[in-house]
């Protein structure tokens, strides 16, 4: 019966990362063409929920389980993944009220090894599965993307030189909506609801995801995309530059490029940092003061602290949690009910205070 | 001493051809659309000024521009959906 509560619980908890993983996210697939006016803003989340809806269907690859060969997954139980959901949670809650964008998987991965670290200790965290998956990529997707839309911006802007902007700006919006994409982030819930349900008994191991996993992951992260994380959408689209059409269509382009060179390879790279990364090329290759590096630092220093700090939360629910045992379900409820007080006050709070974004405020 | 432990635990291989395919498509879908633009703009001029010559060169290159763009978004939707 216990088991079967921490089943619900964990479910219902992924889903809720699922949720704030969309509206989160967001800004990663809708940034460039809100700012630029490619699309109107409510028609660009509307359209970015449907693509992450479909993209949840297009891979089913469960190894989209984040933290496999980060931490000893002999060792991850319903608990551990319970209390790195909540430490995942937390950190995009605070970087979304800030405004910053972050990445969720490393959010979901620090969760997980903070709560791991501190139910096993240091030997269940693999430091090379660190290193390798998440340090190395992380320093390579900003980077690389940054380089790219530099690049491309530069030849964009000697090609089409003097032209009438009018047919200029049209070109690249139109540019800009052909290359939309969705994401296929709703894999991480699904493959943390999967091994829950193997770990509960009602999978065999190595099963795919069942029907309703998918629909549920899907649908959680499409709803949480059309809610919308305006703040990080304000903040990409428009605060770290002021974006003409043909940054926007370079930053998109290259952040697209890189992305999908990356998912080809299987070499895991961050949504968030690879656009992130891309903005800011596009517009410090046009003038290095166009980018206003203060906020990039701030997004950059984000970056640096999501795993911790998404550690030390998970770290700490999971010894809460264990104060009532390991296997027992009040801990879990207790924090659940605690946590989704705590999100709906914040939730209005930034509501009431925060207008959605207007194309004319883009 | 380092490097060779980095070297067996980062996938360098990976992260050169990430590079290069990246930097080629990023920067071979921008120019592809900024001649698309650049085409469509001059064949229009062209096309006012009666200039016959001017309008099918252009209107070459905005549809050579177009078709190298969609080349790229349906390579882009293959590699997406083969994804396993």
């Amino acid at each position: 019966m216990e088991g079967d509560v921490i089943l619900v619980i964990v479910v219902g908890t992924a889903l809720a990362f699922d949720f704030t993983n969309g509206f989160h996210d967001t800004a990663n697939v809708v940034a460039t063409s809100i700012s630029t006016r490619a699309m109107a803003p409510r028609v660009a989340v509307g359209y970015a929920a449907i693509l992450n809806f479909v993209g949840a269907f297009l891979s089913l690859a469960v190894a989209a389980t984040v933290a496999s060969g980060i931490v000893e997954a002999d060792l991850v139980t319903p608990t551990v993944v319970f209390a790195g959901l909540v430490g995942a949670i937390s950190w995009n809650l605070i970087t979304w009220y800030y405004g910053l964008p972050s990445s969720s998987s490393h959010a979901l991965i620090g969760g997980v090894v903070g709560s791991a670290f501190v139910a096993e200790g240091a030997d269940a965290v693999l430091g090379e599965g660190l290193l390798g998956k998440v340090a190395v990529p992380a320093l390579v997707a900003p980077v690389l993307a940054f380089t790219t839309a530099a690049i491309a911006i530069l030849f964009a802007y000697r090609i089409i030189g003097r032209q009438s902007p009018g047919t200029v700006n049209r070109g690249f919006r139109v540019g800009q909506i052909a290359l939309a994409h969705g994401t296929n982030d709703a894999q991480k819930t699904m493959g943390v609801i999967t091994l829950a349900l193997i770990a509960h008994g009602d999978l065999a191991g190595g099963s795919d995801p069942p029907t309703w996993v998918i629909v549920t992951s899907a649908t959680a992260i499409a709803l949480g995309t059309y809610v919308g994380g305006w703040r990080i959408i304000r903040t990409m689209g428009s605060r770290i530059i002021k974006m003409d059409t043909a940054q926007g269509f370079a930053a998109q382009g290259s952040g697209a490029a890189v992305i999908l060179a990356a998912s080809h390879v299987g070499f895991p790279l961050s949504t968030t940092h690879t656009i992130s990364g891309a903005v800011m090329g596009a517009g410090a290759a046009k003038r290095v003061s166009a980018v206003r590096w203060g906020v990039a630092g701030n997004i950059v220093i984000a970056w640096v602290l999501t795993i911790p700090a998404a550690a030390v939360v998970g770290g700490g629910i999971y010894a809460i949690v264990s104060v009532f045992g390991e296997d027992s379900a009040v801990g879990p409820i207790i924090v659940s009910a605690i946590g989704l007080t705590l999100s709906a006050w914040a939730f209005a709070r930034r509501l009431r205070r925060g207008p959605t974004l207007t194309t004319a405020e883009a | 001493m380092r490097l060779p432990i980095a070297g067996e635990i980062v996938e360098w291989d990976l992260i050169l051809q990430v590079i290069y395919v990246a930097l080629g498509a990023g920067v071979a879908v921008t120019i592809a659309v900024s001649f698309a633009i650049l085409g469509a703009t001059r064949a229009a001029d062209a096309r006012r000024d009666g200039d016959t010559i001017d309008t099918v060169i252009y209107g070459g290159l905005f549809l050579l521009g177009l078709g190298a763009c969609l080349a790229a978004v349906v390579l882009g939707i293959v590699v997406m959906t083969s994804k396993d």
